[in-house]
C-alpha cells in the first residue's frame, strides 16, 4: 500500500508509485524518481531534513515538503502501522528514539513482538488494546505474520 | 572550419573539467543578455579547424522547467550547435543517457562522452564502447577530464562528427505512445507547420510548460491533455537506458565507497554542523586573516606611493589628483585582491571535492525558514568579514530566485568595515556598555538580513517557491589546474569588471572632495551634497555633518571615521568632545544603525552590478537605504519612549 517517501525509514528501499503532477514532478523524473524504480533512503541531514536517496546510482537530497508527495510501498511487504487495517503483524522497524520506544513497549510493541490490528489504529498486544494515533503510526513498521 | 560544439551534461559530471580541458586559458564568461547563470565559452584550435566550445547549464531534462534547462534548450534550438556533446558520468550513465536521449529528439549531432573513466576502471567497472554506441547510434568517447585521456579522441570525433551529415536517430516510444505522438505531430504540423512537430508533441505530453503555452491555441486537447503522459514517457526512456546499460557494462563491483565512509562524518547527525562550523571557520580565517598582511602591504605601498608622489610634485591640483584619486583608487581595488583570490581558492576546493553541496545539505534546515536553501548560508557568514567575497560566494546558487534574495540580502550582515565606526560611537555614547552596544548592532544585523530574505521572498518573488533537488556527487581530490583555473577566472572577472567601476567612482569621489575649495573640505561638493541629504534625514536627527559623513561612507564604511575628523578639524576641540554634541545617545544608537543597514559600499555595488546587472545594483541601493531607514526611526522611536 501507498506510503509517503518522506515516511520511509532510513536504510530501507522502497518502490516508487508516482510522483507530484508538476515541475517539480517533472524534474524528479528526469533525474531517475520514475514509478516502477527503486530508491534507497541513505541518510537524514543533522535537522532532519533534508535526506539524501540513492537512485539509479545517484545520490539526491530531498527535502521532506518534496519527498512527501512522491508515493512509495516499501519492499519485502512491509507496511507502516498506519497502512494497516486487519490482520496478525510482526513488528519489524521503529522510527524514534529511546522514549518513543519505552513508549511502545509499555503497550507492548517491540522489535519482533506479534500485534493484532483490530481496526485502523486499534492495536491488540499481550498487554491489552491500544489507540495509536496516526503520528506514531507512521513510525511503526509492520510486516505480515502468517504463520 | 569553425565548429560550434556545445556542451551539455547533468550538474556534477566533470562538465566544467572537461571544458577546461577542451579549452584551457581561453575561455571566457559568455555575455548573454538578461541571461544571471554563468554561461561560459572558449575556443580550441584542432588540426586546422577552429573550435567554439559553449558550456551549457548543467541540467537532467529539457523540459524547462527551471531556467538553467531552458537556456540550454533554447541555444540548442535557436542558436543551433554543429556538435552537441553530452557527457555522461561513468559510474551512474543513466542519466546522461536520459539527458541524451532528450537531445537526440532535437535531431542534433550528438557525441556522448562517458567521462570519470579512470574512476571507473578502478572500481572494477568495463564499460564496452562499441557497445554503447551501437545501441545510441551516436560516436562515444571514453575520457577522463582529470587524467586527460581521451580528450584528445574527442577532439578527434568533433571534427569528424561536424562533417556527417545530421541524421535523425530517433527512439521509438512504446506502440501505444508512438501512436498518440504522431497523431499529435500531424495535428501541429498541419495547423503550424512546425518541422519539429515530433519534438513538440513529446513535450506537450510531458507538459513542458512553454510548449503547452505555445501551442495553446491548437484544438490537442481532444487527442490527449497537456503532460498526460508525463510519467509514462520517462517510464519508457529509463527502460530503455537500463537495457543499454546492462548490455554495455561488462562488469560491476559494489564495494562500500570512500564517499559514503566520508559522508558518513561529514553529514554526521552530530558532528557534522560542528565539522561545518569548524571548516568555515578555517576558511573564514584564511579569506579574512591570514591573507590581510598581504592586503594591509598593497595598501600601504599605495599610500606611501601617495606621500611620495605628493613630495615630489609638491602640492597642487594634478598631484592631488594622482596621489589621492589615482592612487588611492588603485589601491582600494588591489586591497580587495588577497582576499578574493583566498576566498575563490576555497570555494574551487570546497566544490572541487564535492563537500560545497553536502554544507548546504548539512545547513538546509536552518535556512528553509528563510525560503533560503543551505547553499546560501556560506553567504551570509562571509558576509561578517566583507560584502564583497561574499556577493561572489553566490555564484553557483542553482535556484536564480534563491541568488537574487541572497544578494540583496548580504549587505545587511555587518562587515568588518563597519566596525570602527561603532567603535567610535559606543565609545563616547555608551562608554559603559560598549560591548553590549556593538554585540547588540551585530545581532540586529543578523535579523536585518532575514528579514530582508523573507520580504524579498514575500514582494519581489512573491509565489515563486525554489526546489532544492541536490546531487551529491562523489568525492574527489580536487586538481591543481583546476583549481588555478577557477581562480584565476573569477579573480580577474572580479578585478575587471568590479575593480574598473570601484576605481572611478574612487576618481569622482576625490573630485567631489577636492572642489571647489581644496583647502576647506566644509565647502566642497561633497559637503553640499551631505546638505542636500541631510533634508531627507533630518526625521532621524542627523545633521549635514553626519549626513556628509554617511554620504562618503558609501565609498567605504570606515571613512566614515576619517570623514568625521575632516569635518570637525577646523575647530580646536577634539573629535570626541565634538562629537559628543552632535548626537543624542538615542541619535547615537539609531545613526549606527543607520550604518549597519544602509547603501553597500561602492566596491559591493560594483560587485552586484557585474554578478546580476545594473538592475539590481539599483535595487540594492534604494531597498538598503529605505531598510536602513526605516529602521533607524525604529530606534528613534522607541527610544524616544524610553529617553
Amino acid at each position: 500500500m501507498a506510503m509517503s517517501l518522506s515516511d520511509v525509514p532510513v536504510g530501507f528501499e522502497a518502490k516508487i508509485i508516482s510522483v507530484p503532477d508538476d515541475d517539480v514532478g517533472s524534474r524528479l523524473l528526469s533525474m531517475g524518481f520514475v514509478p516502477g524504480n527503486s530508491v534507497k533512503v541513505i541518510s537524514c541531514a543533522p535537522l532532519g531534513d533534508p535526506r539524501v536517496y540513492m537512485v539509479m546510482g545517484k545520490m539526491v537530497t530531498l527535502r521532506n515538503d518534496e519527498a512527501k508527495r512522491i508515493l512509495v510501498s516499501v519492499e519485502n511487504g512491509m507496511e507502516p502501522l498506519s497502512n494497516v487495517t486487519d490482520g496478525i503483524w510482526r513488528v519489524v522497524h521503529l522510527v524514534g528514539g529511546r522514549n518513543f520506544r519505552e513508549k511502545l513497549r509499555s503497550m507492548g510493541i517491540d522489535i519482533g513482538s506479534t500485534v493484532k490490528i483490530v481496526s485502523k489504529g486499534v492495536v491488540e498486544t499481550n498487554r491489552g488494546v491500544f489507540r495509536i494515533g496516526l503520528g506514531m503510526a507512521r513510525r511503526i513498521f509492520l510486516r505480515r505474520d502468517d504463520a | 572550419m569553425t565548429i560550434r560544439v556545445a556542451l551539455c551534461g547533468n550538474p556534477n559530471v566533470g562538465k566544467t573539467s572537461l571544458f577546461n580541458a577542451l579549452t584551457g586559458m581561453r575561455q571566457y564568461v559568455a555575455n548573454w543578455p538578461g541571461v544571471t547563470v554563468e554561461v561560459k565559452e572558449g575556443v580550441r584550435s584542432w588540426r586546422g579547424h577552429q573550435l567554439i566550445i559553449t558550456d551549457l547549464p548543467g541540467t537532467y531534462s529539457l523540459l524547462a522547467t527551471s531556467l538553467d534547462e531552458k537556456i540550454a534548450r533554447d541555444f540548442l534550438l535557436y542558436k543551433t550547435p554543429d556538435v552537441v556533446v553530452v557527457i555522461a558520468d561513468a559510474l551512474s550513465m543513466e542519466q546522461g543517457l536520459y539527458l541524451l536521449l532528450e537531445i537526440l529528439e532535437l535531431e542534433a549531432r550528438a557525441i556522448l562522452v562517458v567521462n570519470a573513466i579512470d574512476e571507473a576502471r578502478q572500481k572494477g567497472l568495463v564499460i564496452d564502447r562499441q557497445e554503447l554506441s551501437k545501441h545510441l547510434k551516436v560516436p562515444v568517447v571514453l575520457t577522463s577530464a582529470l587524467t586527460g585521456e581521451g580528450i584528445q579522441d574527442l577532439l578527434d570525433c568533433i571534427v569528424s562528427t561536424a562533417s556527417t551529415e545530421q541524421k535523425r536517430v530517433l527512439f521509438n516510444f512504446s506502440d501505444k505512445t508512438e501512436k498518440m505522438i504522431q497523431q499529435l505531430a500531424a495535428l501541429i504540423k498541419a495547423q503550424v507547420g512546425e518541422a519539429a512537430s515530433r519534438w513538440f508533441a513529446i513535450k506537450y505530453l510531458e507538459g513542458d510548460p512553454h510548449v503547452v503555452e505555445r501551442l495553446s491555441q491548437l484544438v490537442l486537447k481532444s487527442v490527449a491533455k497537456p503532460g498526460n503522459l508525463k510519467s509514462q514517457i520517462a517510464r519508457e526512456r529509463y527502460d530503455h537506458i537500463q537495457l543499454i546499460v546492462k548490455e554495455s557494462i561488462m562488469a560491476i563491483s559494489k564495494e562500500l565507497s570512500m564517499s559514503e565512509a566520508i559522508d558518513h562524518v561529514l553529514t554526521h547527525k552530530f558532528i557534522g554542523i560542528p565539522i561545518f562550523l569548524a571548516l568555515m571557520y578555517l576558511a573564514f580565517n584564511f579569506a579574512f586573516e591570514t591573507v590581510q598582511p598581504l592586503s594591509d602591504f598593497l595598501e600601504g605601498t599605495f599610500s606611501h606611493l601617495a606621500e611620495l608622489t605628493k613630495a615630489r610634485l609638491g602640492e597642487g591640483m594634478v598631484t592631488s589628483m594622482i596621489a589621492d584619486g589615482i592612487l588611492g583608487g588603485v589601491g582600494a581595488v588591489l586591497a580587495f585582491v588577497p582576499n578574493i583570490f583566498a576566498l575563490f581558492f576555497l570555494l574551487g576546493i570546497m566544490e572541487d571535492s564535492g563537500y560545497l553541496p553536502r554544507a548546504a545539505f548539512v545547513m538546509d534546515r536552518v535556512m528553509y525558514s528563510l525560503k533560503l536553501s543551505g547553499r546560501s548560508f556560506m553567504s551570509f557568514l562571509l558576509g561578517f568579514g566583507c560584502s564583497v567575497p561574499a556577493v561572489l560566494s553566490t555564484r553557483g546558487i542553482p535556484d536564480v530566485r534563491e541568488r537574487i534574495v541572497s544578494v540583496l540580502s548580504v549587505p545587511f550582515v555587518s562587515c568588518s568595515a563597519r566596525l570602527p565606526v561603532y567603535l567610535l560611537i559606543a565609545s563616547i555614547f555608551f562608554s559603559r556598555n560598549q560591548g553590549v552596544v556593538v554585540f547588540s548592532i551585530y545581532v540586529l544585523s543578523m535579523f536585518a538580513a532575514m528579514i530582508s530574505s523573507l520580504v524579498l521572498n514575500r514582494t519581489l518573488f512573491k509565489g515563486q517557491k525554489g526546489i532544492f533537488v541536490l546531487e551529491l556527487p562523489r568525492y574527489r581530490l580536487p586538481s591543481f589546474r583546476n583549481l588555478a583555473l577557477y581562480t584565476w577566472l573569477r579573480g580577474k572577472h572580479f578585478l575587471v569588471k568590479a575593480g574598473t567601476i570601484i576605481f572611478i567612482s574612487s576618481l569622482v569621489l576625490w573630485a567631489l572632495m577636492y572642489f571647489p575649495d581644496p583647502n576647506d573640505v566644509t565647502r566642497s561638493f561633497a559637503a553640499q551634497i551631505g546638505k542636500a541629504v541631510s533634508l531627507v534625514l533630518r526625521p532621524l536627527k542627523f545633521d549635514w555633518r553626519a549626513s556628509t559623513a554617511l554620504f562618503f561612507g558609501v565609498a567605504a564604511k570606515e571613512i566614515i571615521v576619517s570623514t568625521f575628523g575632516m569635518l570637525f578639524n577646523t575647530q580646536g576641540e577634539t573629535l570626541t568632545e565634538q562629537l559628543s554634541q552632535l548626537f543624542d545617545p538615542v541619535t547615537a544608537y539609531s545613526f549606527i544603525v543607520f550604518v549597519m543597514a544602509y547603501i553597500p559600499c561602492f566596491a559591493t555595488l560594483a560587485t552586484i552590478k557585474s554578478e546580476l546587472g545594473t538592475k539590481y545594483a539599483v535595487i540594492s541601493v534604494i531597498y538598503s537605504f529605505s531598510m536602513a531607514y526605516v529602521l533607524a526611526l525604529a530606534v528613534r522611536m522607541i527610544g524616544g519612549i524610553f529617553a
